[in-house]
């Protein structure tokens, strides 16, 4: 972007926007209303997360893990611990394994909410933002009153989770199970099936599965291309084996297959599809321990150890190499937001500033895990 | 030409929908989910992570909890008193640093001494004002403070 | 009101010609300012209004803090907006920057003059009420482009030439649907439009009921006035999800409160033409020939004037927290592909009515079947 070219305008869509989800700085270049290109720039959100895993202990960096992707806490927590526990070779408690099931499966369905509100205030219809995040409520008092905490939780350690259910999780946790499938069903009508947002949405922005696996997009983006993988079944942690769901795939039911409308459908099957995994477990919860015996100095064996799970976002990754010592030698967090977004310019050609943040929403990034 | 007035009757159809929907919340005072705050404040749960309190006479000056805590907000100085037993005489925790992730809760081996208050409402106008200082040899008057304390340390060890 | 003035204006036909020159003037800046005084009054309470609609529908509760039941909120609001610091940016072009606001503003206020409020109250009695609204209402795109240009932002540009296409456009089908209902009264004078309506029940010769194709030309009218205000699913150029605020960014203050202003003064006057032209005025529905002081059928009338108009204000205000935004493109669609041709047709079908029918009304019909 060094020639100055007249016949375009270069716009910055500046880190202070109310659309872009975050601190994300784009370079625009528009000839009238139609982009020619736009170009991300990170960094602004950068908190050197992973130079501080080189100089806290592998049970202190829990809490770091929380603020990777605040929205899908308890997701970003498993994946840590799942990664220390390969390294240590810890056997999980079954009960540990279903409440750690329960709490991803939950903050998945909150994690969509927000994407869910998020994305329709861009596209201007500010209710049903407000509608998500009422719902959201009911998945943080049921979060509160396990560990304590609303947004950040530090519930899932290393060896298990830090403690027990709650009484009255279970009966509490069912009722917000009965009533959360009729405000789904209330959300398409009032906005999925709108005539107007289909619309906006209806093939706008088309990732085609090849360059979906090209730019390495994962999660309900690359389900909404047509390729159906889903880490929870392809290579199953946890209890997600025994448990009977499905794989929402896009089918281009509104325009053509892999488009915005699609990604954004994605995330309202999946809602539905969590509820029912957190049905089944609540149904197969059993008396046990809740965490494994674990060293109070973890000092796990030198190697190096990657490990991913199924966030809401996509696939978040840890590649651990460790010393010998209490502390981590190198840790590095794959965030699926960073390969999400780098497929931003190329959908970007040639759409206009209105449908740029139709994609952004789309997308559904989250910059501090981009940022790190 | 069907195709035009298909996708107009569907328009319409689909927007007196979505009409409808936000139209019985307008009308139904009940769907309102609002707290007023400052009159009605929610009680939050027993496990709830607000403000750290140390009880002060049972802390045996382990350090476990400044060790553990990942952002380095607790501070703790400890002298032997007279019976060969750590006594903490500085313990400040800084509330802006601190997380509220409950490692050093956690951490503490001795029952009831660290743990969170169910306060969340502690805001300050200086940073100064936001750090708990909980140590006996404090002279500053603090919430939750025991009376002062005067120990005459036989030997000054400091931890 | 030109009655009062003239009656005044006859009992001083003794005095000097410098007196009645005062006392004209008086009379003109004494009624200007109750008017100045009752539409800014209106559109205070119109801003809270708002507010409390959203609350409603958003399952929330709006303001209600400030004075009973936070009646008072707009009050704080233009406090607060007359104390804030007033910006010009540096490059900003002075006089269009400071000028556009003001004509706004004017221009919508301006439209209030030809409005009947009921059959005694009414401000001037102009024989083309209804092209004067229309034309005044014109004013408000050049004062837009004003704004946006003066800004010297990008942004503002940008909302500023979509502000412009869009309502332009959209006069069109305004004009089509607003004759449908005009060729049968055969005049523009607000008052003999609604003086047609009177009789049958004070509801059945409303001119929406009197023949098929006025009855669409209200919808048509309804959605094609809402384009014309700048309200969602219409309002790009304000889009503050996308564009920052669009046209209004670089106003700050009360500059800012006069645009935002203009825009409730501006639903106000497209809903009184609507309910002059449409939904019979100020004629009281089912109320007969009860004999009744002329203060109280004042009252009534006022009353029931407004309640339509605030029923449809409050449509406007229920559309524009349920749909989301239309896309620039989609709006212009949406005008030349659907409104227009409906609108055109629309026409054609209502004058071949009145030509053969002689402005005969279904009602009227119906009615004259049972005569004879």
């Amino acid at each position: 972007m060094v020639n100055v070219d007249e016949r375009f305008m270069e716009v910055s869509m500046g880190p202070q926007h109310p659309s872009t989800h975050g601190v994300l700085r784009l370079l625009v270049r528009t000839d009238g209303e139609v982009l020619t290109a736009a170009r991300p720039y990170i960094g602004y959100l950068h908190r050197a997360l992973e130079k501080i895993a080189e100089r806290v202990t592998y049970p202190q960096f829990t809490p770091f893990t929380d603020r990777l992707d605040y929205l899908a806490s308890m997701n970003c927590n498993l994946a840590y611990a799942m990664t220390v526990e390969k390294l240590l070779n810890i056997e999980i408690p079954r009960r540990a394994q279903i409440i750690r099931v329960i709490m991803a499966e939950l903050n998945r369905i909150s994690s969509h909410l927000i994407a869910f509100g998020s994305f329709s205030s861009d596209m201007g219809a500010f209710t049903p933002f407000l509608f998500g995040i009422r719902e959201r409520e009911f998945i943080n008092d049921l979060f509160e009153m396990t560990c304590g905490s609303r947004l950040t939780y530090n519930y899932i350690r290393i060896g298990g989770v830090s403690k027990d259910l709650p009484e009255g999780f279970i009966d509490k946790a069912k009722e917000f199970l009965d009533y959360f499938p009729g405000k789904l069903k209330e959300y398409n009508e009032l906005l999925s099936y709108n005539a107007i947002f289909i619309k906006r949405l209806a093939n706008i922005a088309v990732i085609t599965p090849e360059d979906a696996l090209d730019y390495g997009v994962t999660g309900p983006n690359l389900r909404a291309s047509g390729i159906k993988w889903d880490l929870r079944r392809e290579e199953p942690y946890l209890i997600y084996n025994e448990l009977d769901f499905d794989i929402p795939i896009g089918r281009g039911e509104m325009g053509t297959v892999g488009d915005a409308w699609d990604r954004y459908m994605m995330r309202i099957y999946e809602m539905e599809q969590s509820t029912k995994i957190v049905k089944q477990c609540l149904d197969m919860l059993a008396p046990g321990d809740y965490t494994a015996k674990v060293p109070k100095v973890l000092k796990p064996p030198a190697g190096e150890v990657y490990v991913r799970a199924e966030n809401p976002r996509g696939e978040l990754g840890f590649y651990l190499i460790s010393d010998g010592s209490t502390k981590p030698y190198r840790l590095k967090i794959r965030a699926p937001s960073f390969a999400n977004l780098s497929i931003l310019p190329k959908l970007a050609k040639g759409v206009m500033i209105a449908d740029l943040i139709a994609i952004i929403g789309s997308l559904d990034i989250i910059l501090p895990e981009i940022d790190r | 030409m069907t195709e035009y007035f298909k996708k107009m009757f569907n328009a319409i159809k689909s927007i007196l929908t979505g009409m409808g929907i936000t139209i019985k919340y307008g009308v139904n005072p009940k769907t309102e989910v609002t707290q007023q705050y400052p009159e009605v404040k929610r009680e939050p749960p027993d496990r709830f992570r607000g403000k750290l309190f140390v009880d002060i006479n049972i802390c045996t000056g382990c350090t476990a909890c400044a060790r553990i805590c990942p952002v380095d907000a607790i501070t703790l100085k400890t002298v032997r008193d007279e019976n060969k037993k750590l006594r903490p005489v500085v313990f400040d925790i800084d509330n802006a640093r601190c997380i509220y992730c409950g490692l050093c809760v956690e951490a503490c081996p001795v029952e009831h001494c660290l743990y969170f208050e169910k306060k969340y409402e502690f805001s300050a106008y200086t940073k100064d004002e936001l750090i708990s200082h909980f140590g006996l040899g404090e002279l500053k008057p603090q919430e939750g403070r025991v009376e002062e304390k005067k120990l005459e340390p036989k030997k000054e060890e400091v931890k | 009101m030109t009655e009062l003035i003239n009656e005044i204006i006859t009992r001083l036909a003794n005095a000097a010609p410098i007196i009645r020159l005062l006392v004209v003037i008086a009379i003109i800046i004494v009624s200007s300012v109750i008017v100045l005084a009752v539409a800014l009054l209106y559109e205070g309470l119109a801003t809270y209004a708002e507010r409390k609609v959203a609350g409603d529908i958003q399952a929330r509760i709006g303001p209600n803090r400030v004075g009973p039941y936070g009646l008072l909120q707009f009050v704080a609001d233009g406090v607060k907006l007359l104390l804030k610091e007033d910006i010009i940016p540096f490059y900003a072009d002075k006089w269009l920057f400071i000028i556009a606001p003001y004509i706004v503003f004017t221009a919508s206020f301006a439209a209030f003059v030809p409005l009947s409020y009921s059959e005694h109250i009414y401000i001037a009695n102009l024989n083309v009420g209804v092209l004067y609204i229309l034309a005044i209402s014109s004013v408000v795109s050049m004062a837009i482009l004003m704004g946006a240009w003066g800004s010297n932002n990008k942004w503002s540009l940008f909302g500023g030439m979509r502000a412009v296409a869009q309502i332009v456009s959209y006069e069109i089908p305004t004009v089509l649907s607003l004759l449908a209902a005009i060729i049968i009264p055969a005049s523009l004078n607000m008052r003999d439009i609604i003086a047609y309506q009177s009789g049958g029940l004070g509801i059945f010769r409303w001119l929406i009921f009197n023949n098929p194709f006025t009855f669409f030309a209200f919808f048509i009218y309804f959605i094609a006035s809402i384009a014309e205000v700048n309200r969602t699913p219409f309002d790009i150029p304000e889009a503050e999800s996308e564009i920052v605020a669009g046209y209004h960014t670089e106003y700050t203050g009360m500059r800012f409160a006069f645009f935002f202003m203009a825009e409730y003064g501006d639903m106000f006057v497209v809903s009184a033409l609507a309910t002059t032209l449409f939904l019979g005025g100020w004629q009281i529905p089912f109320i007969g020939n009860i004999v009744m002081p002329i203060w109280l059928k004042d009252i009534l009338e006022v009353a029931v004037f407004f309640g339509k108009v605030f029923l449809l204000i409050y449509i406007m205000m229920w559309i524009r927290w349920t749909l989301p935004r239309l896309r620039v493109d989609q709006l212009m669609e949406l005008c030349w592909k659907y409104l227009t041709p409906f609108a055109f047709f629309n026409l054609i079908g209502a004058s071949v009515w009145v030509l053969l029918l002689h402005g005969k009304g279904v009602y009227d019909i119906i009615t004259g079947l049972f005569v004879h």
